[in-house]
C-alpha cells in the first residue's frame, strides 16, 4: 500500500525513475532466500508438521484461477483450507531464485500432467512467492506463462507458517480429518523431470491410504 | 490386509527415500563462502542526486568494453554494484534483474553490473548464475577505480551493495547504498527522481 501511495504522490517525470527504482530495489528483496538453495534436502517429514490455517492470500484476479481453486467470484482473500482439493501442491519460489526460474517449466509440466490424470480435481499447484511482491509474481508468471496461480507473500508469512526459508521448495499438503491441510512432504532444491513421476507416486499413495482409512 | 503401521512405515519409507534422491544436487552457487555480518556500509559516497555520473570504461565479460556515456542520450542507466562475485545475497541479485527486462525495456532503460572481480572470475560466477541480457563490467583493474570514484569501495577491497540510476542526460537521479547484509524492507524506501538518497 505504501508503494502505491508513493507511485501516485510522484510526478509522472519521476515515475519512470520509481518504476525503475521499484524494479532494482525489490530485486535485493528476494536473494537474501536463495543461498544454498539446493542444499541436500533433509529426511523427509513425514511428520505432520503445521497447518496453514489463519494463513490468508488474497484471491486471484483471473476467473479462470478462481474456479480452479473452488472460490467464489467475488471473493478477496481465501485460506489453502477453502481450496477444493484433497492435497496442495505449495510450489514456493523466488523471483530472484535462479534454481527457481529453472525450475519454472518442468513445475508447469507437472501441473498439466495432473490436469490430465484422474488426480486432477484432488491434487492442485498453486505457487507461493517467498518475499516477492504482486508486481515481482506478475513478472515471474509472465516469463514462465505459468498456468496455475502464483500468489505473492510479500512479507514472508506463508514461508514462517510452513517453515520455508529457501527456495526453490515444493510442499505437499494434504488434508486431514479435520480438514486442515498439513504438510506431508517438502522438496528443497530444482525441481527435475524425474521429480514429476516421483510426486506423482507419492500423491497416489498417500490419497490411496487416505481412502483406505476411511 | 495390511496393518495401518505396516502401511505408515512403508509410506514413510517411500518418502524418504524419493526426498533423499532428490537432495544429492549441490550447485556451485551452493559453495558460497559465508563471511558472517559485515559493517553494514564501509564507504563514503564521492557523489550525489543531481550531479553528472562519472563516466568508466570497464572490460566486461563478452570480450566488449563497457562505457556509460555510451548510453547518454539513449537510455536511462541502472547501474548495480555487487560487493564482489561468489558473496551471500549477491547471486539471488541479478538473476531477479535478468527476469524483470520488459520493466527495464518499458522504461528504455538498462542496467550495467559492476563487480571488483576480475573478468575470469565475473565470467564464471554469471555463468553459474545463467546468461544475464545485461552486461557485467569488472572494476578490476585499478582495483576498484570506478567503485572508488562512485565511494562505494569499502576497506575491504568489495564494493557496497549499491544502486545508482542515471538518466538520459548523464544526471544521477537516485542513489541507494544498502546494508550489504540484508535486504532493507521495500516499503521504507524513498522514490527517485527526488533529491533524496540512502546516504
Amino acid at each position: 500500500m505504501a508503494l502505491l501511495f508513493l507511485h501516485r504522490q510522484v510526478r509522472s517525470a519521476d515515475r519512470t525513475f520509481l518504476n525503475l527504482w521499484l524494479a532494482a530495489a525489490l530485486g535485493l528483496a528476494g536473494c537474501a532466500s536463495n543461498e544454498g538453495r539446493t542444499r541436500p534436502t533433509p529426511a523427509a517429514t513425514p511428520a505432520f508438521v503445521v497447518s496453514g490455517r489463519g494463513l490468508t492470500f488474497p484471491c486471484p484476479s483471473d476467473p479462470v484461477h478462481k474456479a480452479y481453486l473452488g472460490l467464489p467470484n467475488d471473493c478477496r482473500s481465501f485460506e489453502f483450507e477453502q481450496v477444493k482439493a484433497d492435497i496442495l501442491i505449495v510450489d514456493v519460489f523466488d523471483m530472484y531464485c535462479r534454481v527457481c526460474q529453472y525450475s519454472a517449466p518442468t513445475v508447469n509440466e507437472f501441473y498439466r500432467a495432473l490436469r490430465q490424470s484422474d488426480l486432477r480435481d484432488r491434487v492442485k499447484p498453486v505457487g507461493v512467492g517467498l518475499g516477492d511482491s504482486e508486481m515481482e509474481v506478475d513478472l515471474y508468471r509472465q516469463r514462465f506463462k505459468a498456468p496455475f496461480p502464483l500468489l505473492p507473500d510479500p512479507d514472508r508469512k506463508a514461508g514462517k507458517t510452513f517453515q520455508v526459508s529457501k527456495t526453490p521448495t515444493v510442499l505437499v499438503l494434504q488434508r486431514g480429518a479435520d480438514g486442515q491441510f498439513q504438510i506431508i512432504e517438502r522438496h528443497l532444491g530444482q525441481f527435475r523431470k524425474r521429480h514429476i513421476t516421483e510426486m506423482l507416486e507419492l500423491v497416489r499413495s498417500r490419497l490411496g491410504e487416505a481412502s483406505k482409512k476411511h | 490386509m495390511k496393518s495401518p503401521l505396516k502401511r505408515f512405515t512403508w509410506t514413510t519409507a517411500l518418502s524418504v527415500a524419493l526426498f533423499r534422491a532428490r537432495g544429492q544436487e549441490i550447485s556451485l552457487l551452493d559453495q558460497i563462502y559465508n563471511p558472517g555480518p559485515l559493517k553494514p556500509i564501509d564507504s563514503r559516497l564521492k557523489v550525489r542526486v543531481g550531479q553528472p555520473a562519472p563516466d568508466f570504461d570497464l572490460p566486461g565479460i563478452h570480450r566488449r568494453r563497457i562505457r556509460l556515456s555510451e548510453f547518454r542520450g539513449r537510455k536511462i542507466v541502472v547501474i548495480s554494484f555487487v560487493p564482489a562475485a561468489w558473496t551471500p545475497l549477491s547471486s539471488a541479485q541479478w538473476p531477479g534483474y535478468d527476469l524483470a527486462k520488459p520493466l527495464f525495456d518499458k522504461y528504455d532503460a538498462t542496467l550495467i553490473g559492476v563487480s571488483v572481480d576480475n573478468v575470469p572470475t565475473l565470467y564464471a560466477w554469471t555463468r553459474a548464475m545463467g546468461a544475464l541480457w545485461f552486461p557485467a563490467a569488472s572494476d578490476f583493474r585499478p582495483h576498484g577505480r570506478v567503485a572508488q570514484t562512485y565511494g562505494v569501495l569499502r576497506s575491504d577491497g568489495t564494493a557496497e551493495r549499491a544502486l545508482f540510476v542515471i538518466d538520459k542526460a548523464g544526471i544521477i537521479r537516485y542513489i541507494d547504498v544498502h546494508d550489504i547484509n540484508k535486504r532493507p524492507p521495500p516499503r521504507q524506501r524513498r522514490p527517485p527522481g527526488s533529491s533524496l538518497s540512502n546516504r
